[in-house]
């Protein structure tokens, strides 16, 4: 406690710089059934970002209810890259990104559900809100797409194959996330 | 269905209201109605209300046979030939197209009426009236009268308020297009603390700026003039316009009185006014009105009673006549002998000689005689510098004499110090003090053989010998001429006196200031023509009071007093100028004041012909 004590009165009585950080969480992920997620960025220059983030949803909804059980469970991670055409976090972006992702889900629309890993690259574009001197709202959309080695079952629960394989897809990504920037 | 009947109705209605515009049109473009011109009614008023302030109904005058004669306000009966009492009728209408009008101050006043009959009239129209003045060769185009129906001006404002909404919905502020909000979020970010990436407060406003919202309002604005011709298609005018008058209600024929100064020239006798127009509905002009006959005005000025005569002026011409001139030529110090490389020598020579040349050319003058005088400074002995001023006069005439005919003497005299021009100039200079003023001039009252000595002592030498003492030495040239072929010494000759012809020649281009700074020494009649022209009436009295009587003086007299509201002297003055010279009998119908007293009392009746 008192090293900790110690580093922030260090830090406080470092000079103040320009904001060249943020850490955020998309709103949209955690809509699609509690994904929890984080992604952390820094400034590179006046127009360019790096970004990595994870998501990770580990929930079953109505487990073991014949035909009502749910599931999204996955882990991704990601980093990538953006494009500021006015200055980082003000304004317009474009982004790409590489994504891993680990996933296992069904049962939302149809009873059918696939587990696999997919890897691929994203691209996205969007527009950072400024709500305050540390907070923006950041808004975007793309597509994300690549390979997937993937095993299709009947229904979430009841273990009956009925495709395995590889193949490529594509993904629409939207994003509405809140963003700390310090 | 009845409200389809009520639709109807006013659809009607808003027909019948067009029809009854463009059938007032149609009539009026046939039976080609104009606007009419017609003297003053109020002015006419104003005559006859001064002629009935009349003061006494009775006045005594004195008749040609010094017999007392009764002046009453009265005519004659044309039945039974005997006078009685009458008063001034008013007239109903003016029909004439002339008048007398007066020139006072140098400036007159034209008055007329302008008539707009009620068929020219309509709501929905405008009568734009464009009155032309003829003053000799010039034409005058006199400030506009604008008669406004009120559905006009009402479109006429609503178009105005269009307008003013569409400027008040312009942004001219530019710094209503900066996103404050977002600028002061990134300023605290980027700017606030040391800044890490480049942009400055300069890169960041302009990039906070609203570029389309502010080169939409930088279009409005320039599509102002534009929207303005848009919204506003008859523009209310304001200027070359005397009266835009606004129609409230159909109040049968409109008459402005127009009433215009206009400064007098020389010679002008007259000036025509006619009136022409047009009649607009929108902006679109629907019918040309034909031009007015012209109205006269004839114009009577004081400065037409001016006596012609010359005046001449006595002058005594002197056979002999002086000129003087000097030069400042420098000598080497104890030296007479003139170099003209010294200082400005070459200059004063030449300019002497130019004198010399323009005196022997002269066909007037003859010269006699040149008495030349050369004067020293004080430095140095008073017998030595009288003795060089003597020889340098004497060196000037030798100079000089090969130029002269051998009929001129040359005199070249020696004036010694030059103490006089010394003393001038010690009071004129500004460098030198009070106290070192004060302290030269006591020295004045010592003997001259003394006087350098004592100034010597003097603070102030060192500065009089550096810098007025080469001023002291001079030379002047005293010219005696004599007139050619004169062989009096004095004539005393008459010639035209050209201080007066010159005042005469303003008084007639109506200049009176000048001319009566010219004529004030004179006191004669013309010095109070000038006067009363001026209305500066008691001044003029004076004069004319001094005046040989005469026609013109008593005419002129009868006008101050009418002026002075003394009407039984203005009448007899009036009578005894008419006795002497009938013709003034007509002037006085051109000079309102004596106008009025003839209208007053029937002066040009035959019952005064005994008088007259």
């Amino acid at each position: 406690m008192k090293r900790f004590l110690l580093i922030l009165l260090l830090a406080s009585s470092l000079p103040a710089a320009a904001q060249r950080f943020s850490l955020g969480t998309n709103t949209v992920d955690w809509l699609c059934l509690g994904t929890l997620n984080a992604e952390a960025s820094v400034a590179t220059g006046k127009r360019l970002s790096l970004h990595a983030g994870a998501e990770l949803n580990p929930w079953t909804y109505h487990a073991g209810e014949p035909g009502r059980q749910m599931q999204m469970r996955h882990n991704s991670y990601w980093s990538g890259v953006r494009f500021w055409p006015w200055h980082v976090y003000s304004g317009w972006w474009a982004g790409a990104d590489l994504r891993y992702s680990v996933y296992n889900g069904g049962g939302l629309l149809q009873q059918e559900s696939e587990e696999g890993d997919a890897y691929g690259m994203g691209l996205y574009a969007g527009y950072a809100i400024m709500l305050s001197r540390l907070w923006n709202l950041d808004l975007g959309l793309g597509l994300w797409g690549g390979w997937k080695q993937y095993t299709r079952y009947a229904c979430p629960q009841c273990g009956v194959t009925t495709e395995t394989g590889e193949k490529a897809f594509w993904l629409p990504d939207a994003r509405i996330a809140i963003q700390y920037i310090f | 269905m009845k409200r389809l009947y009520t639709i109807g109705l006013i659809l009607l209605l808003l027909l019948c209201a067009a029809c009854g515009s463009s059938r007032k049109m149609r009539r009026i473009r046939q039976e080609e109605l104009s606007v009419s011109l017609g003297l003053s009614r109020g002015e006419m008023e104003d005559e006859r209300k001064s002629i009935r302030m009349g003061t006494r109904d009775t006045l005594m005058v004195r008749g040609d046979d010094g017999s007392d004669v009764i002046i009453m306000k009265a005519v004659r009966d044309e039945l039974t030939g005997e006078m009685v009492a009458a008063d001034v009728i008013d007239a109903a209408v003016i029909s004439a197209r002339f008048r007398n009008i007066a020139e006072r101050l140098g400036q007159i006043d034209i008055r007329f009426d302008i008539h707009v009959p009620a068929a020219l009239q309509d709501s929905k129209w405008q009568l734009r009236l464009y009155p032309l003045l003829y003053i000799q060769a010039d034409t005058l185009q006199l400030p506009s009268v604008i008669v406004t129906g009120a559905d006009y001006r009402r479109d006429q404002l609503e178009g105005y308020r269009k307008y003013e909404r569409y400027l008040a919905s312009i942004i001219r502020d530019s710094t209503r297009f900066v996103d404050w909000r977002n600028l002061n979020i990134w300023i605290e970010r980027n700017l606030a603390h040391k800044p890490v990436f480049g942009p400055d407060e300069q890169e960041a406003l302009l990039h906070y700026t609203r570029k389309m919202l502010k080169r939409y309002h930088q279009k409005k604005w320039e599509d102002r003039g534009r929207m303005f011709a848009l919204y506003v298609r008859s523009p209310i005018v304001t200027e070359g316009v005397r009266l835009d008058t606004v129609l409230r209600s159909d109040s049968g024929e409109v008459v402005y009185e127009y009433i215009q100064t206009i400064r007098t020239r020389p010679r002008l006798k007259k000036v025509q006014v006619v009136l022409s127009g047009d009649i607009y509905q929108e902006d679109k002009r629907l019918y040309t009105m034909p031009q007015t006959p012209p109205l006269a005005f004839y114009i009577s000025s004081l400065a037409d009673l001016a006596d012609p005569a010359e005046r001449y002026v006595k002058r005594i011409v002197e056979r002999r006549v002086t000129s003087h001139t000097a030069c400042e030529l420098a000598f080497r110090t104890g030296r007479w002998d003139i170099d003209l490389g010294l200082g400005d020598n070459g200059g004063q020579i030449g300019r002497i000689r130019e004198n010399i040349r323009q005196l022997e050319e002269n066909e007037l003058f003859l010269t006699d005689s040149i008495v030349i005088q050369a004067w020293a400074s004080p430095e140095g002995s008073m017998l030595a510098n009288d003795r060089l001023c003597g020889r340098r006069a004497a060196s000037v005439a030798d100079y000089f004499r090969g130029q002269l005919a051998d009929s001129v003497r040359l005199i070249s005299r020696s004036k010694g110090e030059n103490w006089p021009m010394l003393g001038a100039l010690v009071l004129a200079d500004t460098l030198l003090t009070p106290a070192q003023k004060a302290s030269y001039m006591a020295l004045s009252g010592l003997p001259q053989a003394r006087r350098e000595m004592a100034l010597k002592k003097e603070t102030s030498y060192a500065y009089i010998k550096r810098v007025l003492y080469p001023r002291l030495r001079l030379v002047t040239f005293d010219f005696y001429l004599s007139r050619r072929g004169m062989v009096k010494d004095t004539i005393h000759t008459t010639e035209p006196d050209t201080l007066y012809r010159r005042a005469l020649h303003c008084l007639r281009e109506r200049d009176y200031p000048t001319a009566l700074e010219l004529l004030r020494p004179y006191r004669d009649i013309n010095t109070a023509i000038t006067y009363m022209a001026m209305d500066r009436n008691a001044s003029a009295l004076e004069i004319l009071l001094e005046q040989p009587s005469g026609p013109q003086v008593n005419y002129l007299l009868s006008l101050v007093y009418a002026r002075r509201k003394e009407e039984q002297k203005a009448v007899q003055c009036f009578l005894d100028a008419c006795r002497q010279d009938r013709a003034l009998l007509f002037r006085g119908n051109l000079d309102p004041e004596i106008h009025v007293l003839i209208e007053r009392y029937g002066l040009n009746g035959d019952e005064y012909t005994n008088i007259l």
